[in-house]
């Protein structure tokens, strides 16, 4: 260990800094108790606050194995201790640009160094435990839209569930003791995909609502799933079924223009909080229903508008374009051939893009 | 009541006999004993690397944060407390290059990481970014000032030349009451004006391959142009300014 490991006093330390997933594991079965830390975002704002007093850590940030993007035969496997950072990178933001979406509307660049997917997912609560002070779990409803699996390793072997069975029905993370969330298997599907949040503030904030959707081309089904507004995401498949009917998927494109207040209205009938789930925190308990109803429907009108537009749009806005482009080429060859100069007269910082 | 005392001594003694307190058969403080009794407060040794040099904490909670290690034991204050959850940026330190909120990192979990406080850009000589701070943002109360500039390095050592856009999304986690977002702009143009343009590599962090230098005259291929204006949204001059606009997003 590089500058000194962690050592307790009589040689017993309350810390493991595990190097592969084994000793993770290993770790995990000599401390039994011990908090999982791998980011540490969610786990030091309780710590910070008073809420939480770990009695032991393991810290899984350097294993290696938890960390990175493979891109396999009809699959991407996202490992749970991918940092939101990552997750916007642009190899990510181009098979899966809703995740890179989601994970760019967390917090700040600062936090998104080092807060994990996994974090993310299994924040907030354990099952039948209590409840936290405010899981968002914003990358939830994309990994449900894109129906991921979820890959669970304990010391007696794999576990590998649908991201929506990892949750109990009183919406806390279903992870039994002395097991890791390892991976995220995602299926490939080639079409395009929207995210939408609505947070208590313009900027990074705690999400009233959020909103994910994925076409897929090639079956031609459309998944979306809301989240945000309880503690689990929930998929409205009525919705994706509807719209998978009004979509003109040879173009892509959506040739009635009134489909999209529709759809909006069919995925704010899914904004259902079973009893059991209760809110998604206290920061956005608050909020009124009605606001709430109105937040996911111009999610909603918005995502699928970016993701599937109406027919003809594109075209129109690829034309546009073209005469911008030939206009400002033309301008450029006139100033030329009168022999004026090319910049304009503004300084450098201006020109680019700087005040 | 004499000049010597700040408080009667008859008065103490006459508090401490009143019922309310005499009824009480333990002392106020015994509540806050047994709660920390019941907790298993685990401590470790470890050593951090802290801006170029190993330093020892003996006998830390194993809950403790890199900002408290950093603030309380090693006497690194420049790194402010603000939240603690995060929320306010006050706290950012550069670990292996990547700035990050010190009050959410275990600072057990910080072992074996380059850590690097404010104070090394800023004593005994400011750095560029600290001189341009002070002149632009020197109005505010500056609390928020030691993580915007770790947050402003960081920027400037993955992208030489940040547009105005990119520099507000890096800080849009560090809240500055005192200031507008201008000001930081203002001081991250001055301090990109000062650096010689084939840019040196002294920022810490990853190093990046340097940025190609791009043709300026050629006129973009129509796609390009298409996407350009789609990601950007606005139009600009150069071909360099969009071009440099999609290189600020990761």
């Amino acid at each position: 260990m590089p500058g000194g490991g962690p050592q307790g006093p009589g040689g017993r330390s309350a810390v493991a800094l595990p190097g592969s997933l084994d000793e993770a594991l290993h770790a995990l079965d000599e401390l039994p108790g011990a908090t999982v830390v791998a980011g540490g975002t969610e786990v030091m704002t309780e710590v910070n606050a008073g809420r939480l007093w770990p009695s032991a850590l393991v810290v899984i940030d350097r294993v290696d194995e938890l960390r990175g993007v493979w891109f396999v035969d009809g699959e991407i496997v996202i490992g749970a201790a991918t940092t939101c950072a990552d997750l916007m990178h642009a190899d990510v933001r181009g098979v899966l640009p809703a995740l890179a979406q989601a994970a760019r509307s967390i917090a700040s660049p600062g936090v998104r160094s080092r807060a994990t997917l996994g974090g993310n997912l299994l924040a907030g609560k354990a099952a039948e435990g209590e409840t936290s002070a405010a899981p968002a779990r914003d990358l939830l409803p994309v990994l449900v839209a894109l129906r991921a699996v979820a890959v669970c390793r304990a010391a007696s072997g794999w576990r590998q569930v649908p991201i929506a069975e990892l949750y109990a029905r009183d919406g806390g993370a279903d992870l039994r003791p002395g097991e890791l969330l390892t991976a995220l298997r995602v299926p490939v599907s080639g079409g395009p995909q929207g995210f939408m949040k609505v947070g208590t503030r313009a900027g990074s904030a705690r999400p009233v609502v959020t909103f994910a959707l994925a076409a897929d081309l090639t079956n031609r089904t459309v998944t979306c799933a809301i989240g945000g507004f309880s503690p689990a995401a929930v998929r409205v498949d009525h919705a994706g079924q509807w719209l998978s009917e009004h979509v003109d998927w040879t173009s892509g494109a959506i040739p009635d223009p009134t489909t999209y207040p529709m759809f909006a209205r069919l995925v704010a009938e899914g904004l259902v909080v079973p009893r059991t789930a209760g809110p998604a925190g206290w920061t956005t308990a608050a909020i009124p229903e009605d606001f709430r109803r109105e937040a996911v429907e111009v999610c909603a009108r918005r995502a699928l508008v970016r993701a599937l537009p109406p027919s003809g749009w594109l075209e129109q806005v690829r034309e546009y374009q073209q005469r911008a482009e030939f206009l400002r080429h033309r301008a450029a060859v006139d100033r030329a051939e009168r022999g004026l100069p090319k910049e304009p007269p503004v300084p450098e910082t201006t020109r680019t893009g700087m005040r | 009541m004499t000049a010597g005392e700040p408080w009667p001594a008859a008065d103490v003694a006459g508090e401490a006999e009143t019922e309310d307190t005499a009824a009480l058969d333990f002392a106020p403080t015994d509540f806050v004993a047994a709660d920390f009794a019941a907790v298993d407060f685990a401590t470790v040794d470890f050593e951090l690397a802290v801006n170029g040099t190993a330093q020892p904490v003996a006998g830390a909670w194993i809950g403790e944060s890199l900002l408290f290690a950093l603030r309380e034991r090693l006497g690194l204050v420049a790194a402010k407390d603000g939240c603690g959850e995060g929320e306010c940026g006050a706290c950012t330190v550069l670990m292996d290059g990547q700035p990050t909120a010190a009050c959410l990192v275990p600072a057990v979990a910080a072992v074996g990481r380059d850590v690097r406080t404010p104070e090394i850009y800023a004593v005994p000589r400011p750095d560029a970014v600290a001189a341009a701070l002070a002149v632009h943002a020197g109005t505010g109360c500056g609390y928020c000032l030691p993580g915007v500039g770790m947050e402003l390095r960081a920027l400037l050592a993955r992208n030489p030349k940040p547009s105005a856009p990119a520099v507000r999304e890096a800080l849009s986690g560090h809240r500055c009451r005192c200031l507008p977002a201008e000001c930081f702009v203002d001081a991250i143009g001055e301090v990109v004006a000062q650096l010689p343009e084939p840019r040196k590599p002294e920022q810490p962090g990853p190093q990046l391959p340097a940025q190609k230098t791009r043709p300026a005259p050629a006129p973009p291929a129509p796609p390009a142009a298409a996407q350009r204006l789609d990601e950007s949204g606005s139009w600009s001059w150069q071909t360099a300014a969009g071009a440099s606009e999609a290189a600020d997003r990761p």
